[in-house]
């Protein structure tokens, strides 16, 4: 039952965004143009590759396309709940939903869920651009632990995003959840660079975020052939940071509905 | 004589927005039992407390004080429960659908949540345009149809998933008459008639009340300020018409 009420939010989100053909050419033709630009910034370390990224193969090239193309799932997830929320508010299509018997779990999953599907689909063509434009080769690629990598890592996001989406509901504007987490990640979280760069205070800021650990665990089992116990304390941390944040994130999302009902804001936006 | 059971129970429900002491009371002590099959039309000023009274029967707001319970279950208790017996139909300019999607695809969408499957959309979609008079309307998307044929979408929308309860928050708005007579058809006679359907709704529309209500319950400034029943209300009209007993009434209210 659950399933098919998550298919009908997926299909929903599917007809609303094939509507608007262009703006997926678009799209599709940013992750072409991202993936070559990093293409020739890498081939400046080709003569001299840097003793940073021996551990991760010593090329540039396919160390950042796994941090771009991963990064999504963080930036997807910080701000598709909110933003589906802010959508909702603003077509007065929440209160229908709203007065439906979906329980509100099931309403932010299926709210992301295309967006988590078509981060996905921008993921497969990073990499699709990657091996058959750019010379890309995972010959270390240990598949199975960089699955479950993605899995935690997907789950994390999830749940920042149900945070975020609580702010959204209370605050209308302003989210410090996404603010914060997108900030500290892009300079801290390794996505352009290897976090051994840092200096060690950094560092160790840097081990609090869980996009490091996420693309690290996914760096090491797409690069390096890193299996499960190599990549465990990783995948510990992300396993930790979702139970912990997913009952934050709805907890916080039942407060700030319930004071929305309160109040009668729930349609202001 | 057989009494009906309650349907909608509402009792001394209070709704205060912002601070207790200086906030605004929108709804005072209100209390409601509305039995099966009962058409419940509430009247009332603009900011009389009639669409804050359907949202807060609809689980959208909640009291402050008081309870509601629908079909015997309680709303605050067993929320998911007692919204799968409501209909919602909101008031045309918050009526939100997707405007990218054609009205059958907003309606496929919304009885999906309701754990409708697709034949059975399809099959009851199909009576209810018959109905209500619609033919293309449901095939292009929400941002072309007129306000018209949105409101008959936004009814089916309500009636889709065949509720127990419907609150439908102005239903008559931007209708022509040809569609309002269909309307009260399948509402009184159709729905409260035969089905045995509970309706609380709201309007504007005095006379339009008095033909398609059991009951009239007008309110003024939160407070319920006359509950009469459709078939008294010639007695107090006299020689009155609806629209000059209502403002009878509340302006005797405004006075006190």
């Amino acid at each position: 039952m659950i399933f098919r009420t998550l298919f009908s939010f997926i299909l929903r989100d599917a007809r609303q965004a094939t509507s608007y053909r262009f703006a997926f050419v678009l799209d599709m033709a940013s992750v072409f143009f991202n993936a070559a630009t990093f293409y020739f910034v890498s081939r400046m370390f080709d003569s001299a590759p840097s003793p940073f990224l021996s551990s991760y193969g010593g090329a540039y090239f396919p160390f950042v396309l796994i941090g771009i193309a991963f990064s999504t799932y963080q930036s997807v997830g910080l701000n598709s709940f909110s933003q589906n929320l802010r959508q909702e508010q603003f077509l007065g299509t929440l209160e229908s939903i709203l007065v439906s018997p979906v329980r509100i779990p099931t309403f932010l999953a299926g709210s992301a869920l295309w967006d988590f599907s078509y981060a996905t689909i921008e993921v497969i063509l990073y990499f699709i651009v990657g091996f058959t434009t750019f010379g890309l080769v995972l010959p270390q690629a240990n598949i199975l632990p960089a699955l479950v990598a993605l899995l935690l890592t997907l789950s994390s996001f999830m749940g920042l995003g149900v945070l975020a989406a609580a702010f959204i509901l209370r605050f209308k504007r302003g989210n410090p959840v996404a603010w914060l987490i997108a900030t500290f990640s892009e300079l801290l979280g390794g996505v352009y660079f290897p976090t051994q760069i840092l200096p060690n205070w950094l560092k160790s800021v840097s081990d609090w975020i869980p996009m490091t650990h996420a693309l690290s665990a996914l760096r090491d089992s797409l690069l390096s052939n890193a299996g499960f116990s190599d990549i465990s304390h990783h995948l510990l941390y992300l396993g930790c940071f979702t139970l912990v944040i997913w009952p934050v994130g709805t907890l916080a999302f039942k407060i700030a509905l319930q004071r929305s009902q309160m109040d009668g804001t729930l349609n202001h936006y | 004589m057989e009494h009906s059971p309650i349907i909608i129970d509402i009792k001394n429900v209070t709704k205060r927005f912002g601070k207790s002491a200086t906030g605004k009371t929108a709804l005072n002590n209100v209390s409601l039992e509305i039995p099966l099959g009962q058409i419940v039309c509430l009247l009332g000023p603009n900011g009389s407390g009639k669409t804050t009274l359907l949202k807060t029967v609809a689980g959208l707001l909640e009291p402050t004080e008081g309870s509601i319970s629908i079909m015997g279950i309680d709303l605050a208790h067993n929320p998911s429960m007692a919204r799968s017996h409501i209909g919602w139909m909101p008031a045309e300019d918050r009526s939100g659908f997707y405007g990218r999607l054609t009205g059958r695809q907003n309606i496929e969408f919304f009885a999906s949540l309701h754990n409708l499957l697709k034949p059975e959309i399809d099959r009851l979609l199909g009576n209810l345009s018959l109905q209500l008079d619609m033919h293309d309307e449901l095939d292009q998307t929400m941002l072309k149809v007129s306000g018209g044929a949105r409101q008959k979408i936004a009814l089916t929308r309500a009636l889709l998933h065949n509720p127990s309860v419907l609150l439908l928050d102005e239903p008559m708005r931007n209708l022509d008459p040809h569609t309002i007579l269909r309307f009260r058809r399948l509402l009184k006679d159709h729905l409260a008639r035969v089905h045995k359907r509970t309706v609380l709704l709201s309007t504007h529309q005095l006379e339009e009340a008095r033909r398609i209500a059991d009951v009239i319950v007008i309110l003024n400034n939160g407070e319920i300020i006359k509950n009469i029943e459709a078939r008294d209300l010639q007695k107090e009209l006299q020689h009155m018409s609806v629209e000059e007993f209502y403002l009878k009434t509340v302006d005797a209210e405004e006075k006190k």
